[in-house]
């Protein structure tokens, strides 16, 4: 477990990499799943009244 | 059926509603099993772990490129053809174009200072990409700035088209120039068969998850400007 947590000793530099990335991607799904569901409620609301 | 029968904005909604579970399924295989293993090769006899960032990298930097090259298409349809589906398909992709290039500039960062003990250096590679995020956010920027929904599209797709001038200069820029990036090796057969499957599985769960974004954000776009024309017509009448 250790081995795999130290990277060969690239620890630092392979784990926020990943981090980075993780970050990024998931960052995009949310905002854009949350941007169509905003939409969506709108143009239901605006189509109920 | 033809590619403008899908340019139908009510059509449109009916397909990608149809293909976008599995493109985002498709996606989410990929990167898990990709990542998986990603983690169970060997290290490189040069590179050791840091090979690891390789399939980060090189995916991140391909889909931002290849979603300029989707941006730039969608950019030149709109402005020939007039279709504003068109518009609306470039102007979603440069956000996460944008996201994308980043991530490529971070991970690559990460992955130079180990490997040639510099973050960053101002050669060919590095700063054309560099110049990709540029272009991405001037893109974005000019769009938000310009109020006029057609104006803007027209003027964001001009950026669009003269920017792709850069992407040929990104992939060529470490065979012109000295530089510490490694050449393009990948489908040079230089990178060891064991570390292409989790690259290649990389790769396909970028671009994937791009289109799957993308097409989220067309139908999203789509809805909002469904809801103004809806507004426009009440206050009409």
């Amino acid at each position: 477990m250790n081995e795999f947590l130290s990277q060969g000793g690239y620890a630092l530099f392979v784990w926020p990499a990943y981090a980075a990335s993780a970050i990024g991607l998931a960052g995009m799904i949310v905002a854009t799943l949350a941007a169509w569901r905003k939409a969506k409620r709108a143009l239901t609301a605006l189509q109920d009244s | 059926m033809s590619i403008f029968e899908l340019a139908n904005p009510k059509r449109f909604m009916e397909v990608s509603g149809l293909v976008l579970p599995w493109i985002a399924a498709a996606a989410a295989l990929a990167l898990v099993v990709g990542l998986i293993l990603g983690f169970r090769v060997p290290p490189d006899y040069q590179q050791g772990e840091t090979i690891r960032i390789m399939f980060l990298h090189v995916p991140a930097a391909t889909t931002a490129m290849m979603a300029y090259g989707a941006m730039a298409v969608a950019s030149a349809v709109g402005l020939i053809n007039r279709h504003p589906l068109a518009d609306v398909a470039a102007k979603t992709a440069a956000p996460l174009g944008a996201v994308f290039t980043a991530l490529g500039l971070i991970t690559g960062s990460l992955w130079g200072k180990p490997m040639w003990g510099a973050w960053w250096v101002w050669d060919g590679r590095l700063t054309s990409f560099l110049l990709l995020l540029l272009l991405y956010l001037g893109y974005i920027a000019l769009g938000s700035a310009i109020e006029d929904e057609t104006r803007s599209a027209r003027a964001c797709a001009i950026l669009a088209i003269i920017g792709a001038v850069n992407l040929p200069i990104i992939y060529f820029s470490v065979t012109w120039w000295t530089t510490l990036h490694q050449a393009n090796s990948i489908f040079a057969g230089k990178i060891a068969p064991v570390f292409l499957w989790p690259l290649f599985l990389m790769m396909g769960g970028y671009t994937l998850l791009f289109f799957s974004l993308w097409l989220v954000r067309i139908r999203t776009e789509i809805l909002n400007r469904r809801a103004r024309s809806v507004m426009l017509s009440r206050a009409a009448g």
